[in-house]
């Protein structure tokens, strides 16, 4: 699935993995219907999603402490074929490391400067010229279960694509930054939110709330740094 | 071969569905769909895609095109909002008998939408639309409409609106 954009590229990765945006920009689909996304809206101090700046320009949203249950990512996805998979998982991989899968989901995360995993797609972003790109994207198929393809399908045709009911609000934003960008009143962009309460885990990664600017920041810092050393 | 009355019928429904879509009338198209009506607008080409097996740009069932009109109803789904100014031609209209008294109206269109939400680019969408009609208390009603881009494959702009 292909679907144009007319942005400069670097603001679809940035995109991709921002917490910041999601109560404003897709508010229309949270008002609407329930999902895993509920849990990084509202008030910020309930909110219990984190961020991550992995080095090297690799960045990441990680829901997974604020998700309560089970395939949260998945749609909340249980019955007799998700047991099935389950218990394949647990004889395959043991319990624990089972049940912290099913919990986390897949990585929602941005594979510098333009491979982004998106939980269950996966996606590239295509520079055309200055200022328009292409979102690649295809759902994930998990292998030897072919039984959640169609809930695959289904989820990429309602989060990613021109059709669909998120993306087409961050391609707008994204159009409509551009033309700001034209702005010669402001020469800087402020991405401050955070700075305040970061930490740095034992892995040396900077981890924040998930509606900080630490992965913009730690997108664009890389990228000043590959374009500057070149 | 079917009556000429049921051949003016399916006109007026394609027309009339088409005019409430380029119009952004919400509430009145939701009310063209049967309960089990399904909105597909495939990612391909090809005559045999299944929307079992590929990925669709829609493929909605009754309360997914609740949910797609509801959004539009919020005033929050930015991509449609102000909505696209659209107008669309429909021509080469045939219509064909179907099981339990079902029509299967098959038509082209070519539809100019303004999409002012961001360049105000004006964008050309042309395809072939197949309206599954059913009367329901007398009425027609669409239990699908299936829509083939000729650009199906092709990167697409944002298509939020009701095509």
């Amino acid at each position: 699935m292909k679907h144009r954009c007319a942005a400069n590229w670097k603001a679809l990765p940035e995109n991709d993995s921002d917490g910041y945006h999601l109560g404003f920009v897709h508010r229309a689909l949270f008002n609407t219907v329930r999902s895993q996304y509920q849990r990084v809206v509202g008030d910020e101090r309930s909110i219990k999603a984190v961020i991550r700046d992995w080095g090297g320009g690799h960045i990441e949203i990680d829901w997974s402490p604020g998700y309560q249950g089970p395939f949260e990512w998945f749609g909340g996805a249980s019955g007799p074929l998700v047991a099935d998979f389950v218990a394949a998982l647990e004889c395959r991989d043991g319990t624990d490391v089972a049940r912290r899968r099913i919990l986390e989901g897949p990585a929602h995360a941005l594979i510098f400067p333009n491979l982004f995993l998106g939980e269950t797609n996966i996606a590239i972003v295509e520079p055309v010229s200055v200022e328009e790109c292409v979102h690649w994207h295809t759902p994930m198929f998990l292998k030897g279960v072919p039984a959640f393809n169609g809930r695959l399908l289904r989820m990429a045709e309602a989060g990613m694509g021109p059709a669909s009911f998120l993306m087409p609000e961050d391609l707008t934003v994204a159009s409509r930054n551009q033309l700001g960008l034209h702005a010669r009143t402001a020469p800087w962009l402020e991405l401050s939110r955070g700075l305040n309460r970061e930490a740095v885990d034992a892995h040396g990664r900077t981890v924040s709330h998930v509606t900080d600017e630490t992965t913009n920041r730690a997108l664009w810092r890389h990228y000043l740094t590959v374009m500057t050393d070149a | 071969m079917i009556s000429d009355a049921d051949y003016k019928a399916a006109l007026g429904f394609v027309y009339k569905e088409a005019r409430l879509a380029d119009e952004a009338r919400y509430a009145e198209w939701l009310a063209l769909w049967t309960d089990d009506g399904v909105y597909w607008v495939p990612a391909s080409t090809d005559p045999a895609a299944n929307p079992d097996t590929h990925i669709s740009h829609v493929y909605d069932n009754r309360g997914r095109i609740d949910t797609r009109v509801k959004l539009l109803q919020t005033g929050h789904r930015y991509s449609q909002e102000p909505a696209s100014l659209m107008r669309r031609l429909i021509s080469n209209l045939e219509v064909e008998p179907a099981a339990n008294g079902e029509l299967v109206a098959g038509s082209n269109f070519v539809l100019g939408e303004l999409a002012i939400q961001a360049k105000r680019e004006l964008h050309w969408w042309v395809g072939r639309t197949t309206h599954h009609l059913r009367r329901v208390d007398g009425e027609l009603r669409m239990c699908l409409k299936k829509v083939v881009l000729v650009n199906a494959a092709e990167p697409l702009p944002n298509l939020s609106f009701l095509i």
